[in-house]
């Protein structure tokens, strides 16, 4: 079980495949209405607030702060139970997407995170997608 | 496309619970009140220590706001004793016409009133509003009466944080106030004329989850109106069952009915 690995996304998936193929050079990046200006997050083909389809995709400092967080301390996962306790988190992006990541790099996550700290997108590297986390700054 | 987060049922209430603490100070000693207060009413019902003891449960007994902050951390800031039980369970109701409800065995318990919506996860939302808000005032509305005159809250707690913002966002208190409108006690059900008695089965906290656990709330509400709850709120007439679905913090969705007695 120690040598689990983190779940890694469907790069095959036609709405979300773009973000994904993006994230191989470090790029975050987002969807906004041609016609409305509305930000869409997650990856889809319609707005969220003109229910159009002319969606483009944009690319995010990176840069944004915590909405709000937990900190998992128990969990059934084979590789997520080898990470506890760790740092779940809604990130608002200074652009409006908000994520749901981890916060990684707290040397204490009970005790060291706060809603609205600024953090920074981290990537973890694997072989076909790098995976955008974060880490207080 | 966020199955690499390791996200968790506990931890996506825990969120909600985190921002309500940030925005309004609220605090894990008042979101305790709500497990202290639904333990209490489980131990007056044979049935739902029956089922804390077939789940072995440790220390099957009342609870005191220092033993659930005191209990191992699950997801920050939620503790075990403010996570509901996984439990079996099941249960019925049969709805009627009111010609036929006047006849049967059983003194009939009225739908006054309902109320049904969905929220989803957006870019900047308040994630401690939930599809009750809007459920809540149409399920009112249509009965004609107010959060006010309820004896008898029945509110979906798989958490203790569900409670607390459900009953804020059902009209009982302004958003942000719950922490401090569940203190002293106040959802106990020898606390008659002070707001209402909550899931006076033991709830999910303490009684049964099955997973579906929206009708025990219909159950324990009707038996209420009846005079037949172990936790029975003397003269009882009004009461309000409030089902949530899916995951607090993200996509769900929510059922609010008022139910009264002749």
């Amino acid at each position: 079980m120690t040598d689990a690995t983190r779940p890694l996304p469907k790069l095959a998936e036609p709405d979300t495949a773009p973000f994904w193929e993006a994230t191989r050079n470090r790029e975050l990046r987002y969807q906004q209405c041609d016609d409305c200006g509305t930000v869409v997050w997650h990856p889809r083909r319609h707005c969220t607030g003109c229910t159009g389809g002319t969606l483009s995709w944009h690319t995010a400092s990176g840069k944004g702060s915590i909405y709000t967080f937990s900190v998992v301390r128990q969990s059934y996962h084979p590789f997520f139970r080898t990470q506890v306790p760790y740092a779940v988190a809604w990130i608002d992006l200074d652009e409006g997407p908000r994520l749901l990541s981890n916060v990684v790099g707290a040397a204490d996550p009970t005790t060291d995170l706060a809603c609205g700290q600024r953090v920074e997108v981290e990537w973890e590297e694997h072989d076909e997608v790098n995976i955008p986390l974060f880490r207080v700054v | 496309m966020e199955s690499f987060v390791g996200q968790t049922l506990v931890a996506n209430y825990a969120m909600v619970a985190r921002r309500h603490m940030y925005e309004y100070g609220t605090t894990s000693e008042q979101l305790a009140e709500i497990s202290v207060a639904t333990r209490a009413h489980a131990m007056r019902n044979p049935e739902a220590v029956q089922a804390m003891t077939d789940l072995e449960f440790v220390g099957i007994r009342e609870t005191t706001i220092d033993d659930v902050v005191n209990s191992r951390m699950i997801a920050d800031p939620l503790h075990l004793l403010e996570c509901c039980m996984i439990s079996d369970g099941g249960g019925a109701v049969i709805i009627a016409s009111p010609q036929v409800a006047r006849n049967c065995a059983k003194a009939p318990v009225w739908l006054l009133g309902s109320g049904e919506a969905t929220r989803y996860p957006e870019n900047g939302a308040d994630i401690t509003t939930s599809a009750a808000a809007q459920s809540g005032p149409a399920a009112f509305a249509e009965a004609g009466v107010s959060p006010a005159e309820m004896d008898i809250a029945m509110i979906y707690d798989s958490f203790s944080i569900t409670v607390l913002a459900l009953l804020e966002d059902l009209g009982f208190c302004p958003k942000g106030e719950g922490g401090r409108w569940v203190e002293g006690g106040r959802l106990r059900y020898d606390r008659p004329g002070d707001g209402p008695a909550l899931n006076t089965d033991g709830g999910g906290l303490s009684s049964n989850h099955p997973g579906m656990r929206g009708i025990f709330l219909l159950i324990e509400a009707a038996r209420q109106l009846r005079g037949e709850s172990t936790s029975q709120v003397d003269g009882a007439r009004l009461a309000v069952a409030h089902g949530n679905g899916g995951m607090l913090g993200a996509r769900h969705c929510a059922g609010t009915v008022i139910l009264g007695r002749d």
